[in-house]
């Protein structure tokens, strides 16, 4: 107390401040944080949407792609088609006949005809119709009311387009005539297509042109010109003929083509392996054109050019329709998308060699990672000494989990050029075996970093109270520390799987989407890693590739989804095993 | 603490001891990189007797514990000088491996640290790694044996096989203790078994080490010079790395040699 002396001067009284009162310090602190608050809600906001639109995008096209419109046709095996001369049909002879000699198609068209007219649709009057309904529409649009008597009353489309036909030369005359100076003579061919007109049926036409023809009579001959190049009833008339014509030009071509082109080949193939079926009937769902799909699955209207399927018209659709009313036509989940080997062919394509090269890449990567990750780790963080080597090896592991995928695929690529040097490198190209390899070295420093730390967060009192004991070095970290990081390295490990199974790029590089994957399809265990196989990212990218657009922007989406789904699973799978492993000290 | 009451637990507890000698240190430096941290240090440690280190905090005497079952090897920076025999041999010649050592030499740490295992497994896995028992049978008998003598064994035979870090504070460091003395050691080291626990525990737990005197030879490292004097018969005071004196509890509590013994036992420093 007595060092305070000359400090106990007494101190002036603060003004008193209601606490009901902010201060402008307390204010801006408010405002401050106000506004980072903002910015945080504002900044999550922006990741919800643009993920949202990630997954819409994704699942609004992959979902409809992982559904496939079939065709149930009867299949009917016609021994005259399979042998015009008569006689039997061996499977020898069947296996020899190319492709190109039209037999399946033949089979196949005869199929859906019967399947067609047992279903009762009267494929030449559907086409008909639907092309009567077009030129109709096409008139009144127009202004040429009655197309659908006119067309009616002259019996067959194609008398319905010569009389269009007709009717529209008179006015292509007429327009002819109004170009020249001759007043006189262009009266005369408008009052002739006014009576064309007239005598089709289209009263209302008729009176049109009769009007222009007055006003060519005053002299007025642009005038006239301009209003009958106006009326557009020319390029209407021709149009509709045009469209009438079409009935007729509807081939067998153009009703097969509805059905998926590569579904001949199954029909040779299941003949040759059980020749009986000559003569059978078989029910068989077939896939159908995947354009078609997309008009069935409702992403292509069927109105106008640009909604059409590419390579189809009205008629096709027509029949189809009909198909789908009379049930034919029936959607089912894709499960061949699962099994079916890499096409260029939308309509039979499927992700099974991807699947099953991702499988075995994903092996490999946790054999050898995990193995040499956690050796790896286990001796830097607990038996190595501390010195500038440990130190150097660190950081090189370090940059290593930052290194480009890219480069060790070059690694890869490198590897198998020495390889094939030496001989043996097209045994290995593009197997799962060099796949997983290369991933693993990508994986590698994940595993090293994550097992280290969780290396790290076991207690040392863990440690000592082994020590203390008198376990040796070795047993300590096995018996003890390890159990205990084990949530850790799974984790790390999960994570760095998850890695590889979406890298491309290495892959790519060595080899991994160019086999359509058929044989490690084949005999997927006997010798899987070494066969040529694919992996769900580079299928994903082939996908993406292609030249058809349902397939660029349907199976792809469907291949991210399975992939997404597999590596929800895999974090579920990491979240369940720390779950069980994990404990408290 | 009345002063009567000291003397007279003193004069009851602190009286009997072997003076058979199980640790003999001699000249004994330790270096903690360029800190010189134990400075010379000479002491006997008594066979079935409790030895107390005191001392204030750095002051070396934890430091001076783990050089005796050798557990300052796992501190790459550590180095231990001159000689520490056990039995008269010496434990930091080349030819001992430590592990063998720490079988004879168990210790008891600061903070009760079972393993994430079943109280079993806790008290089983010193017996197992040293091979000392050769059936399931004998392992039990061992594991009940070492609960008994750490006085958990009525607490925890029916739930052996729940996990060890489910007990309360005291169990879990009287856990650790049957751990340590599971191995059948000769020298059982406590480096402040009682600092995290609370005054009933602490009780149990001295109680055990008084009883634990009969098979072994207990060294604690303590804060509290009551817990020194209640459990112990000799008594070393450390002071910045220096062994100040190293004499019978007794003597240290009621006639320190050294002033600074003194200062220290009447609450002057530290």
């Amino acid at each position: 107390m007595t060092d305070a002396t000359g400090f106990d001067a007494p101190i002036p009284p603060a003004a008193r401040v209601s606490l009901y009162e902010r201060s402008a310090q307390v204010k801006q602190r408010h405002r401050k944080g106000a506004a980072l608050r903002y910015l945080g809600v504002a900044a999550i906001t922006l990741v919800l949407f643009f993920l949202a639109v990630l997954l819409w995008s994704i699942f609004s096209r992959g979902i409809p792609a992982l559904f496939q419109y079939q065709a149930e046709i009867e299949i009917y095996y016609d021994p005259e088609i399979l042998n015009p001369d008569g006689g039997p049909v061996t499977p020898e002879e069947i296996g020899d006949v190319s492709l190109r000699s039209g037999f399946e198609r033949g089979i196949f068209l005869i199929s859906l005809k019967r399947t067609l007219d047992s279903a009762g649709i009267d494929v030449a009057q559907v086409v008909a119709d639907r092309w009567i309904e077009e030129a109709v529409e096409r008139l009144s649009a127009a202004g040429l009311s009655g197309g659908a008597e006119i067309i009616a009353g002259a019996g067959a489309p194609s008398e319905g387009a010569r009389l269009l036909g007709q009717t529209g030369n008179t006015l292509r005359a007429a327009a002819s005539a109004l170009g020249g100076d001759d007043q006189a003579g262009a009266v005369e061919a408008l009052e002739t297509a006014s009576t064309a007109l007239a005598e089709a049926g289209f009263a209302e036409a008729a009176a049109t042109l009769a009007e222009i023809a007055a006003t060519a009579g005053q002299g007025a001959l642009s005038d006239a010109a301009d209003a009958l190049t106006a009326t557009g009833y020319q390029q209407a008339l021709f149009d509709a003929a045009g469209f009438l014509r079409q009935p007729d030009q509807f081939d067998d071509g153009d009703l097969s083509a509805i059905i998926y082109a590569a579904n001949r080949r199954d029909v040779r193939d299941r003949l040759v392996a059980n020749p009986d079926l000559v003569g059978e009937t078989a029910q068989e769902g077939v896939p159908i054109d995947i354009s078609v799909t997309r008009y069935l699955s409702g992403e292509l209207s069927g109105e106008g050019q640009a909604n059409m399927p590419p390579g189809f018209n009205e008629a096709q659709l027509a029949i189809v329709d009909e198909m789908v009313e009379a049930g034919i036509i029936d959607r089912n989940f894709r499960w061949s998308f699962f099994t079916n080997v890499y096409s260029q062919n939308g309509e039979v394509a499927g992700i099974g060699p991807a699947l099953m090269g991702s499988a075995y890449m994903m092996l490999v990567v946790l054999v050898f990672s995990l193995i040499f990750g956690v050796a790896a780790s286990i001796y830097l963080e607990e038996f190595a000494p501390k010195n500038k080597i440990t130190d150097f090896i660190e950081i090189n592991i370090a940059n290593l989990a930052a290194v480009p995928s890219i480069v060790f695929g070059i690694l890869g690529a490198a590897i198998l050029f020495t390889l094939t040097e030496l001989g043996f490198g097209n045994s290995i190209r593009g197997t799962a075996l060099l796949g997983g390899l290369v991933l693993s070295l990508m994986t590698l420093p994940t595993i090293v970093i994550a097992t280290r730390a969780a290396l790290k967060a076991v207690p040392p009192s863990i440690r000592d109270a082994a020590l203390g004991i008198g376990a040796s070095k070795v047993q300590t970290v096995f018996h003890h520390v390890l159990p205990l990081a084990a949530p850790g390295i799974l984790t790390g490990t999960i994570i760095g799987i998850a890695q590889a199974l979406g890298e491309t790029a290495p892959l790519l590089l060595i080899g991994l989407s160019v086999s359509t994957g058929a044989d490690i399809l084949s005999s997927p265990f006997s010798g899987g890693l070494l066969e040529q196989a694919q992996s769900m990212p580079t299928v994903v990218y082939l996908f993406a590739q292609n030249e058809d657009a349902p397939v660029r922007e349907g199976l792809a989406q469907a291949a991210i989804i399975v992939m997404l789904l597999l590596l929800f699973a895999l974090n579920f799978i990491a979240i369940i095993l720390r779950r069980r492993f994990e404990r408290r000290w | 603490m009345e002063d009567t009451d000291m003397n007279d637990m003193l004069m009851t507890r602190n009286s009997v001891g072997s003076e058979d000698i199980k640790i003999s240190a001699r000249h004994v430096q330790v270096f903690y990189g360029d800190t010189h941290a134990i400075k010379d240090v000479d002491v006997d440690i008594n066979d079935k007797t409790v030895t107390a280190f005191i001392g204030p905090s750095g002051c070396g005497k934890s430091t001076f514990l783990r050089c005796l079952n050798r557990m300052n090897d796992t501190i790459d920076i550590a180095r231990v000088e001159g000689e520490i025999l056990l039995d008269g041999e010496d434990i930091y010649d080349k030819r001992v491996d430590p592990v063998q050592l720490r079988a004879k030499v168990g210790m008891v740490f600061q903070k009760p640290n079972p393993f994430p295992k079943s109280i079993y497994d806790n008290v089983a896995y010193g017996p197992k790694i040293h091979g000392l028992a050769k059936s399931k049978g004998e392992l039990d008998e061992i594991v009940e044996k070492s609960l008994r003598r750490a006085a958990l064994w009525d607490e925890a035979k029916d739930r052996l096989d729940q996990p060890g870090t489910g007990l309360s504070g005291g169990q879990q460091q009287r856990l650790c203790i049957a751990r340590a003395v599971a191995t059948n050691p000769e020298v059982l080291l406590m480096d402040e078994p009682c600092s995290a626990l609370d005054p009933i525990a602490t009780a149990q737990v001295e109680e055990l080490i008084d009883e634990l005197r009969e098979n072994f030879s207990v060294v604690i490292v303590t804060h509290s010079m009551q817990q020194a004097a209640r459990v112990s018969q000799k008594t070393a005071f450390f002071h910045l790395g220096n062994l100040v004196e190293f004499d019978d509890t007794t003597k240290i509590f009621s006639n320190p040699e050294d002033p600074r013994t003194e200062s220290y036992i009447t609450g002057r420093i530290g």
